[in-house]
């Protein structure tokens, strides 16, 4: 009896302690609108930001023992659907080789994503990837390169299938890039074959969708898309990715256009960060 | 601060370090578990509504600082939910295993539903019923599956003054 009475006491809501503590909440989210880029918020993520690069490292390093066994038991076995689709993927696979002339425009590209920092003549320095996205909700990831780098607000990264994102938080040892599948990402693209102008949004899922294209010039299954270069967040001509699905009803006011990144986000583990000027990579991860 | 004050700062220190270090590792199809959460519904479900609102405003601070969304609203879901978890434990039993896996169940489709809530009314989330299936489904399934594994462990922690019996009553 004597506990229950502790518990039910325990129990008893507060509800000044509450709506104090709400409050704060209300006024955390109000001051972190209000203030600028330099506020006592957005410096306490920083410093955060910087404390737990260490901390993903470490992290990094010690569930890579599990991490190889995962994959090596993962590549043991395939499903029946998985065989079906490396049957089809077999056959496409053939059909490319085929194809040498497209395999040479293919190669062209990436060697030309490869060399693209130096033909532009613009500074880049190389970074490894240290941590993944902490929650459900956003597509980011933390490189091991920050401001003693030369890595500012606004940096693009690419990789060598074409763009991952931006640099979205900075502090001296680390950075956060939020990547292009992300939901809050939005990239302005034409499609390499016509020139049509739209725009590359992720999603929650991580799936990239093409939007606001012409549907007097909709791209096709296959079409490459890149960097337009307008706003001057992304420099122009970045590979963002391939078409892979498209849909054009008569209804609709623009196609809805499904996307393929040829970078492998889940898996990336290298990146390159563009050194550029802070006014061409103002606008906050494209949006 | 008490002597329970103690455990609890360090059980939120340490979810938070492992949701840094581990839970990024561990995501499946993208679904991240959260350790700060397991940690705040398990306070509020042990020490009460008064140390589940205060553990988790802090918590949801330090997850709002870790991401790259606004601060704030995740820091008032949790706090929120926490008070309310904690209010179960004078209403309820909250010895058992049920109990305790039934309100992470419940706190999580409620937490994550209000953040995904808030996020689009600061004009920063998806479709509601995209995430919902995607992201708040998932996730609150995932934490109620480590918090049967995780509860028992940490109640025994943050509660040494008293016994908890957990898994024995399913028998």
């Amino acid at each position: 009896m004597k506990r229950l009475e502790i518990d039910t006491q325990r129990g008893a809501g507060r509800p000044l302690v509450l709506v104090a503590f709400v409050v704060a909440a209300l006024v955390l989210t109000t001051v972190y609108f209000r203030e600028g880029a330099r506020g006592p918020l957005h410096a306490t993520r920083s410093a955060v930001l910087a404390i737990s690069s260490p901390i993903a490292t470490a992290g990094t390093v010690l569930t890579s023992p599990f991490r190889i066994v995962a994959d090596w038991i993962g590549g043991r076995t395939v499903s029946a659907g998985d065989y079906a689709a490396l049957v089809k993927q077999n056959t496409t696979l053939k059909d490319r080789l085929a194809k040498l002339e497209e395999a040479r425009l293919e190669n062209e590209r990436i060697q030309a994503l490869v060399q693209f920092a130096k033909a532009e003549n613009l500074p880049s320095v190389g970074a490894r990837v240290i941590g993944r996205p902490t929650d459900s909700w956003e597509g980011t990831i933390l490189v091991d390169r920050g401001t003693r780098d030369g890595v500012k607000i606004g940096s693009p990264v690419i990789a060598s299938g074409g763009l991952v994102g931006q640099v979205v938080d900075v502090s001296a040892i680390d950075a956060k890039v939020r990547l292009v599948t992300d939901a809050a990402s939005g990239v302005a693209v034409i499609v390499q074959r016509n020139r049509a102008a739209g725009v590359v949004r992720g999603s929650v899922s991580g799936a990239l969708t093409l939007d606001f294209v012409d549907k007097a010039q909709p791209p096709v299954k296959g079409d490459v898309l890149i960097t337009s270069g307008l706003g001057g967040v992304y420099p122009k001509g970045l590979v963002v990715g391939d078409v892979l699905d498209v849909r054009n009803a008569p209804s609709d006011l623009f196609p809805h256009v499904t996307v393929d990144s040829r970078v492998s986000i889940d898996k990336i583990e290298e990146v390159l960060v563009l050194k550029l000027q802070a006014s061409a990579a103002s606008g906050g991860a494209g949006k | 601060m008490s002597n329970r004050g103690l455990p609890a700062a360090g059980a939120i220190l340490v979810a938070t370090i492992l949701q840094i270090a581990i839970a990024p590792r561990i995501a499946i199809f993208g679904v991240v578990p959260n350790f700060i959460f397991l940690v705040v519904v398990t306070l509020a479900l042990v020490e009460g509504p008064v140390a589940g609102c205060v553990a988790g405003f802090f918590g949801g601070l330090l997850f709002d600082l870790l991401s790259t969304s606004p601060i704030g609203p995740y820091t008032l879901v949790l706090c929120m939910v926490g008070y309310v978890a904690g209010m179960l434990t004078a209403n309820m039993f909250a010895e058992g295993w049920l109990l305790p896996v039934t309100v992470v169940l419940m706190a999580g489709l409620v937490s994550e539903v209000s953040y995904g809530v808030l996020l689009a009314v600061l004009d920063v989330g998806q479709g509601f019923w995209t995430s919902f299936v995607q992201v708040m489904l998932p996730a609150a399934v995932y934490n109620t599956v480590l918090a049967v594994l995780a509860y028992p462990l940490l109640a025994r922690l943050l509660r040494q003054d008293r016994s908890v019996l957990s898994f024995k009553r399913l028998a």
